[in-house]
């Protein structure tokens, strides 16, 4: 009767191949093959892949003497067509200031700046922080956070409706080859072309409002998405349906009773890797008729060189899809009690654990003094 | 350890398979008064593959009678799982047919429970669930569905466990959970193929002994395949013995054991005898002989293993 038990106690041992701490020390813990860094080490690796392309980015951004091919005028002084905040190549300003010395004239001073393309962390995250604060130009604009909601609305409408259809046509396929072979065939023609090509039809038929966006948000990803459930389905062990025909099944409690939740847990993660292909022909659908949504505010503010808060809305965009990624996964694992605890924790969830370590560590050290 | 006297079975001559006691061949005679719950009549099997039509099975003929205990063995490649899937319905016979009772199969049913080799839960219904599926898809109420489930869990001696999903139990648990699932839908016969393959020995041999000890309370006709010899001649009454190529019937075995068997019975002559008689029909002269290697020589001498 303590099978269970016993079970229990080799999984716990079996996977946590460890070897005795010592031995692999140095070099051979962080680059073993294949094998499962400890939970500390990979939080941290997770933390630094952020820190790391940041520190790129402040390091070009802060360091003056590596690139900043501009100069930032400060002091026009006797160089009339200099002003101050004005950007001017080096090698310009290094020859005006040469024939101000030459000349006896007042020189202009400045520091060295990057192009306004490229403006630095700070000036990002102030951006971050004031974009939803800050009034549109013109009161017919949209602000940010109504831009965000109105893109939202259309990927939400796109993907709800190629859901709608996918997913029970997808199931449909991998189950009965009967509509896997009348469907398919034409499914992996229509793939391959590209949703932009639709746009000039789609505002021919819907209109230059929401609809031709859905359209194409639709036709990006309904395509795929049945081929992808398709096969998520077809991998289901057929020994299931067997022992469900012996148990005394009938078809229709095939498909539903067995086929349907067989399929859910990796039909789930497919959906969850649909929505980001649905956020990439959001960007292309939003071009399409009236620019719209997060793509207007990025075209407008690229318009009026406010580069900074374009870097704001495209981090906007990245935080949305992996914070909506990780709750969407939260959901499925309270929604699917009976998959396996997973053996690789989240993104997220390990830099939480990571940082609350690093506190932890931080209390516990303090506490002698 | 071994010595000479206790190492060949030439010393202490075995005694004939078919030499029964008065009690064994009694046993026998009251099983085939039972009715017959399985006829299989002529059975044949032709697979169409790219190199043309392959022969499964050929012209198999049995009968089974109510709680009877068939094991069905040979070596791989005779048939003996396709057998059964016929018996089961999932795959239907070229020629011949199969009758339950006086009824033809032609497709599963609920009057045939059957549990596989791999581990068929369905990952997603804990035991209990998984137990109420049959009952459930046969219509019947949740409530009684979800009383009789418990019962056939209490049977198989996992009652602690009803609420447990699958990827939490050990794999002799899951083919027992597979065990009350098949049987909750009380079929007429229960096939079984190769349900034990996969567990390691230990397991297998307390498998064997919960297998007896629930076919003993249940009213079921219970046709097992297997592979592994010992298992046949413990569990069985008879023992279809087939040959590859094509799959073919050599020999019904009756088993000369007396019942309740008992692991003791494991080491009796009669036991050894019956075991030996199947390991010639299946194999043959070629009985644990290898081929001889070409002799070649990666060690030094000196540390010889042999």
């Amino acid at each position: 009767m303590n099978e269970g038990r016993d079970q229990g106690a080799r999984l716990e041992t079996a996977p946590r191949a460890t070897a005795p701490r010592d031995k692999t020390r140095g070099r051979g813990e962080w680059f073993r093959i294949r094998k499962d860094l400890p939970q500390e080490r990979a939080s941290m690796l997770a933390v630094f892949s952020f820190l790391l392309p940041l520190a790129l980015w402040a390091l070009v951004s802060y360091v003056p003497f590596i690139w900043h091919p501009f100069i930032l005028i400060e002091q026009p002084g006797s160089i009339d067509y200099f002003q101050p905040g004005m950007l001017v190549e080096r090698e310009v300003f290094a020859a005006e200031r040469a024939r101000a010395v030459l000349e006896g004239r007042s020189l202009a001073e400045g520091r060295p700046a990057n192009p306004v393309y490229l403006p630095a962390p700070h000036q990002v995250a102030r951006a971050l922080y004031t974009a939803f604060k800050m009034p549109p130009r013109l009161p017919s604009e949209p602000w940010l956070h109504q831009s965000l909601g109105h893109s939202l609305k259309v990927i939400f409408a796109g993907f709800a409706l190629s859901s709608l259809l996918g997913v029970p046509l997808g199931i449909l396929c991998g189950t009965f080859p009967f509509f896997a072979k009348i469907t398919e065939p034409f499914l992996e023609f229509f793939r391959y072309l590209p949703a932009p090509a639709f746009g000039a039809l789609a505002v021919a038929v819907l209109g230059i409002y929401d609809l031709p966006k859905i359209a194409i948000i639709f036709i990006g990803t309904f395509f795929q998405e049945v081929l992808v459930i398709a096969n998520t389905t077809r991998k289901l062990d057929p020994a299931l349906f067997e022992a469900a025909e012996t148990l005394g099944a009938n078809r229709s409690q095939l498909l539903l009773k067995v086929a349907v939740p067989g399929v859910v847990v990796d039909l789930y993660t497919d959906l969850r890797v649909l929505l980001g292909w649905a956020w990439t022909y959001l960007i292309v659908a939003e071009l399409v008729g009236t620019t719209s949504g997060i793509t207007y505010f990025i075209h407008q503010q690229a318009r009026y060189r406010n580069y900074e808060n374009v870097y704001a809305a495209i981090i906007l965009i990245g935080l949305i899809g992996l914070s909506s990624d990780v709750i969407l996964a939260r959901i499925g694992s309270a929604l699917f009690p009976w998959t396996p605890a997973r053996a690789k924790p989240s993104l997220v969830r390990s830099i939480v654990k990571f940082l609350a370590a690093r506190g932890n560590g931080r209390a516990t050290k303090e506490q002698p003094a | 350890m071994m010595g000479p006297e206790n190492g060949s079975a030439t010393v202490l001559p075995l005694p004939d398979y078919r030499d029964k006691s008065a009690e064994v061949a009694e046993r026998f005679r009251r099983i085939y008064e039972r009715p017959v719950v399985l006829n299989i009549c002529d059975v044949g099997k032709v697979f169409e593959t790219d190199r043309g039509p392959v022969t499964a099975l050929d012209r198999i003929s049995f009968r089974a009678h109510r709680r009877e205990l068939i094991c069905v063995i040979g070596a791989s490649g005779c048939g003996k799982s396709t057998l059964a899937r016929i018996v089961a319905g999932l795959d239907a016979p070229t020629s011949g047919r199969v009758l339950l009772g006086d009824r033809e199969v032609r497709g599963p049913g609920r009057d045939r429970g059957m549990v596989f080799q791999t581990y068929t839960l369905f990952p997603w219904r804990t035991v209990l669930e998984n137990v109420m599926f049959g009952l459930e898809v046969g219509g019947s109420s949740r409530h009684s569905a979800e009383e009789e489930a418990r019962e056939w869990i209490e049977v198989v001696g996992l009652g602690r466990f009803a609420g447990a999903y699958p990827h939490e139990l050990s794999g002799g648990m899951k083919q027992r959970v597979a065990i009350a699932r098949a049987l909750a839908n009380q079929p007429r016969v229960l096939l079984m193929d190769e349900p034990f393959g996969a567990l390691d020995a230990q397991t297998r041999a307390e498998m064997q002994g919960y297998l007896l000890q629930i076919w003993k309370i249940v009213d079921v006709t219970v046709l097992f395949v297997t592979h592994d010899l010992d298992e046949a001649v413990y569990l069985a009454d008879r023992i279809l013995v087939m040959g590859p190529h094509p799959g073919h019937l050599l020999e019904v075995v009756e088993v000369p054991l007396e019942r309740p068997r008992r692991p003791a019975q494991l080491e009796s002559p009669l036991f050894l005898a019956t075991r030996r008689h199947l390991e010639a029909l299946i194999y043959g002269s070629r009985v644990r002989t290898t081929e001889l290697l070409p002799r070649f020589r990666f060690t030094q001498a000196g540390d010889d293993v042999e």
